[in-house]
């Protein structure tokens, strides 16, 4: 795992300007999220004729003409965060499982 | 998530094998236990389940665990013909130490818990996390010495290790209805 390229991708997703946020403001927590998943779904190459499912591709910088390749886990993580945001974003939510639900203790 | 699974179900898929890190593969089983976890629908029956991809991931990972050096731990690569073979990292060590202890939570099974415990206790053993609960980087395994590699400290790796503490203790003291296992000193806050 090569970190500075996740943070490469993330700074890809926000280009040119930084995201401001106030931890302690709901609906700033909610705004910041969903600009960053909106540029992550951006990036997202599922309409392109080599799109695989799960994998990112080559990223385009906010120029056009960059190609940044871009790590396998990074797909990982952003599947499992955008698993998460899409479940707290619902209208309602999906229940959380832990084990005391499945083994109804 | 489930075009990545590969052939073994445990997102080890063949185009990856030459470049795989533990902490690669743990990030997408951890994508599916949140699958999991927020009780998203199952693939068909005939596909692999959210939660099974991510016990798959563990059971490989928890069969690397190598006691050769470093009394422990995970190696970074999992090709031994790959740079970065010889370190134990934080990345690839708090991923595995956060898998089993949200599966702990998510089943209640000990066994994880167990191994929740190992991974940090390793990790305090060897100075990744150190007392000042700072992460570090990797240490190097050469020969039957264990060294501080990089103290360089990533967000990413003190997250994965918060994460996996959030979720031991959860199991611990948060859900203590019947029988509650006591917390173990290692993890003491």
């Amino acid at each position: 795992m090569k970190l500075h390229s996740f943070i490469a991708l993330l700074a890809v997703a926000q280009a040119a300007s930084a995201i401001t946020l106030d931890v302690d403001d709901k609906d700033s927590v909610r705004d910041a999220v969903s600009r960053v998943a909106k540029k992550l779904v951006a990036l997202y190459p599922q309409n392109e004729t080599s799109f695989i499912p799960g994998e990112f591709g080559l990223i385009h910088t906010a120029d056009g003409k960059n190609n940044q390749g871009y790590y396998w886990w990074e797909g990982g993580a952003v599947m499992g965060v955008r698993g998460r945001f899409l479940s707290l974003s619902r209208p309602t939510p999906l229940t959380e499982h832990r084990h005391g639900s499945i083994t109804g203790r | 998530m489930l075009h990545q699974v590969g052939d073994g179900n445990d997102f080890h898929p063949a185009n990856q094998t030459l470049a795989l890190g533990n902490d690669d593969q743990a990030t997408w089983g951890i994508a599916a236990l949140s699958a999991a976890e927020r009780g998203f629908p199952d693939p068909p029956t005939d596909k692999p389940q959210w939660i099974d991809l991510a016990k798959t991931v563990f059971e490989r990972q928890a069969a690397r665990w190598d006691e050769g050096s470093c009394g422990g731990g995970l190696r970074w690569q999992i090709p031994s013909t790959n740079e970065g073979y010889d370190t134990k990292n934080s990345a690839s060590n708090g991923l595995f130490f956060q898998l089993a202890a949200r599966l702990a939570r998510y089943t209640g099974n000990e066994t994880y818990a167990g191994w929740g415990e190992k991974a940090y206790g390793w990790a305090r053993d060897v100075n990744l996390v150190t007392d000042e609960r700072r992460v570090y980087d990797s240490v190097r395994v050469s020969g039957n010495s264990c060294e501080l590699a990089s103290k360089l400290q990533w967000t990413y790796t003190a997250g994965a290790y918060i994460a996996g503490a959030a979720n031991l203790y959860d199991y611990y003291v948060c859900f203590p209805l019947l029988s509650p296992p006591p917390l173990p000193a290692n993890l003491e806050p």
